[in-house]
């Protein structure tokens, strides 16, 4: 069961890959983040109850599915930015690099780089595919806002990561992740007001007055 | 006690927020910044006088983490107590709006607590999260003018060292999984003093790629060569207390945390693994850094620049390792936060001085600033490695170990670059200092605290190269001990 909610894991992912438009790739991310939880609810009712995954599992309910996408609209809404934005990569190229993604961590960074960590199941190739989905949409976007969605689409990755590999990572420390990620979103939306502000755009082509 | 080294800063953060007046907040960052580093060194003391870790829920203070709190608690009070007059120069000079100015004050004592969590933290996975705070609070400070580059500046440290820590999480679930077959309990499993007893019990080879992430990770927050990008960005864009900051102690706290993890990969695989990448990155640091210190234009560009080649010497000299290794890594970490720390802050007011940051346009410091011009001038002296200075003495440590391990070709390409680096140095700040001044300026310098603040660490530089006193030796030597023992027993 786990696998399948993996697998819409991934998908979610991967299709955030070549859309353009900002408001679909956030309900895509909230759409992650969704099955990031149902995964955590699983682990956690499975078998045995464990409270540790049901709080992790509440926590991204509230925290990634819903305050996250939320203020993410909020600030797209504000700043008029809901129209389609310039990618480094187009559509058709983002996604055959997506697939190589995929093709390359369930064929070699799990079976081979990773032979060490034996799980069991498939939910550790989502997490690595979708951190690498993330890192490859922060470089290939120009947008600032859509930067910060690909970080938030690495973290998703990592918390999965942990689930997958740990079962979880000590209650303490994922608040303290919860709590950096929720604020430095929040940083990071009152650096993009302040620029788009003074540059009168949200297109990083734009911040290239450092060099050398 | 150990709480309170949190508490301090960041109670006087909370009382900054307070709309007051301009001089309330002036006089409550400075107490706080004074109280806070009057709490480090009755920690430090307290530590010695007990010669073991002091363990306090969560947080411990060892010897290696002592070093740390040291460079946190001097720079964090100079830098504070710097900002004040800093600051009313640049509200002067309209770069700041007074109102805004609580604010900054606010921020600065939450960075440095968040610095403080950082290496107090017994938790792997604390720490992670005290890094990542202090990459959110240390950005809002880049960006704190609102100019184009400031910003600019500001979202490409966010956004580089937010991806760049991403990974380092990633060790650290590999080690958690590593940990989680030995130690058992979850708690424990990802704390520095419990995993290094357990250390042979781990998997060497998921160490080792624990190790490969922590590296890159940690390495994009202390400035690695290939990982430097946001940099020279942040730092010369930053108002120049917070460049003295991000330059002379949060690129040491990143260095400690890799250093903790290289020690445990040390204990856990037995072999050079970690200390090979360690060599590698930190020759690869220095090489790389050189050819953009010579060619630079811009004043705190060039600082930045020599930050990445000194982060190498570090990193070189903890994967040497050895008694020399270590202690030449260890001195040159301190000496490098005091001498970059004191030129960063000099620049800050030549900067405000001459109103540009081109190294062309500052002609004759020396005559317009007497004071901080000769202090700038000696400090690039000191960075540069010149003896009598502390650098030139843990500059000469890493290489010679160099030799010692590596024979002639290791030790020769580091005192190739490091001359590089010092001659260019030298040059630009010739230029700046015994050229003539343009008659534009009027000169006049008065005598000002700050002009303590600068000398202070200069003074404590000419120490470390002259003469250490053999208390402190002896403290240095156990903590190079413990390090060499792989970690485990805390001194």
């Amino acid at each position: 069961m786990e696998t399948i909610y993996g697998f819409f894991f991934l998908m979610a992912g991967l299709l955030m890959l070549p859309m353009r438009r900002i408001k679909v790739n956030i309900a895509l991310l909230s759409l992650q983040a969704l099955f990031l939880s149902i995964i955590a609810f699983s682990e956690g009712l499975g078998s045995a109850f464990e409270w540790h995954s049901v709080a992790i599992g509440l926590l991204t309910l509230l925290v990634k599915v819903i305050a996250l996408p939320l203020i993410l609209l909020r600030l797209v809404n504000s700043l008029q930015a809901d129209q389609e934005k310039d990618m480094s990569a187009g559509p058709i190229v983002s996604m055959t690099i997506g697939l190589l993604i995929v093709g390359l961590t369930f064929g070699y960074i799990v079976p081979v780089l990773l032979q060490d960590i034996r799980v069991g199941h498939d939910l550790l190739g989502a997490a690595v595919a979708t951190i690498l989905f993330g890192c490859f949409f922060v470089v290939s976007r120009r947008c600032v806002l859509h930067q910060v969605l690909g970080i938030v689409v690495m973290e998703n990755g990592l918390f999965l990561s942990a689930l997958a590999i740990t079962g979880g990572m000590p209650i303490m420390i994922e608040l303290g992740i919860f709590f950096d990620v929720l604020v430095g979103v929040l940083v990071m939306g009152a650096i993009i007001y302040k620029i788009s502000d003074s540059f009168k755009s949200l297109d990083i082509k734009r911040l290239n007055r450092l060099r050398g | 006690m150990i709480y309170l080294l949190l508490a301090a800063p960041l109670i006087t953060a909370l009382i900054c927020l307070f709309p007051m007046k301009l001089r309330k907040w002036e006089i409550i960052s400075s107490l706080g910044a004074i109280l806070t580093g009057i709490v480090a060194i009755a920690c430090i003391q307290d530590y010695f006088s007990k010669e073991k870790p002091i363990e306090h829920y969560g947080l411990f203070l060892d010897g290696l983490s002592t070093v740390l709190v040291f460079v946190i608690a001097m720079l964090g009070m100079i830098c504070c107590l710097y900002s004040i007059r800093y600051i009313r120069k640049e509200i002067e000079r309209q770069e700041f709006e007074e109102k805004r100015v609580g604010k900054f004050y606010s921020l600065i004592h939450i960075f440095i607590a968040t610095m403080y969590l950082t290496v107090l933290a017994d938790n792997l996975g604390v720490m992670w999260v005290a890094i990542e705070a202090t990459t959110i609070v240390s950005a809002l400070l880049v960006g704190f003018s609102g100019h184009k580059e400031a910003l600019e500046a500001a979202w490409k440290y966010i956004i580089i060292c937010t991806v760049g820590i991403a990974f380092a999480m990633l060790g650290i679930i590999l080690t958690y999984y590593a940990a989680q077959a030995t130690a058992g309990e979850e708690q424990f499993a990802l704390s520095w003093h419990s995993l290094y007893p357990v250390a042979h019990h781990l998997n060497p080879s998921l160490m080792k790629l624990a190790f490969i992430f922590i590296l890159v990770g940690f390495g994009t927050k202390a400035g690695v060569f290939p990982l430097h990008t946001w940099l020279p960005d942040a730092h010369s864009q930053a108002p120049s207390p917070v460049s003295a900051l991000l330059s002379g102690v949060l690129l040491n706290c990143a260095i400690y945390a890799i250093i903790r993890f290289h020690l445990l990969t040390m204990e856990v695989t037995g072999s050079n693994f970690s200390s090979g990448l360690m060599i590698l990155f930190g020759i690869i640091s220095m090489i790389g850094a050189f050819p953009f210190i010579l060619v630079q234009k811009d004043i705190k560009r060039l600082l930045a620049y020599s930050s990445v080649e000194h982060v190498g010497i570090i990193i070189l000299g903890i994967g040497l390792g050895g008694t020399l290794g270590y202690t030449g890594a260890l001195l040159h970490l301190i000496n490098h936060a005091l001498g970059k720390g004191t030129l960063f802050l000099c620049a800050g007011t030549i900067v405000q001085e001459y109103r540009t940051k081109f190294i062309q346009k500052m002609q004759g410091i020396g005559q317009l600033l007497p004071v901080t011009g000769t202090v700038f001038l000696a400090s690039l002296f000191a960075i540069g490695g010149a003896p009598p200075f502390g650098l030139f003495v843990s500059e000469m440590s890493v290489a010679g170990r160099g030799f010692q391990v590596y024979g002639f070709g290791l030790g020769f390409i580091f005192l190739m670059s490091v001359a590089i680096v010092f001659t260019g140095l030298v040059y630009f700040g010739g230029k700046m200092y015994f050229s003539d001044l343009p008659s534009r300026f009027k000169v006049k310098e008065p005598l000002t605290i700050n002009h303590v603040l600068l000398i202070l660490p200069l003074i404590l530089l000419v120490f470390q190269g002259i003469y250490i006193p053999e208390s402190i030796q002896n403290i240095f030597f156990k903590v190079v001990e413990s390090m060499i023992a792989g970690g485990g027993n805390h001194v």
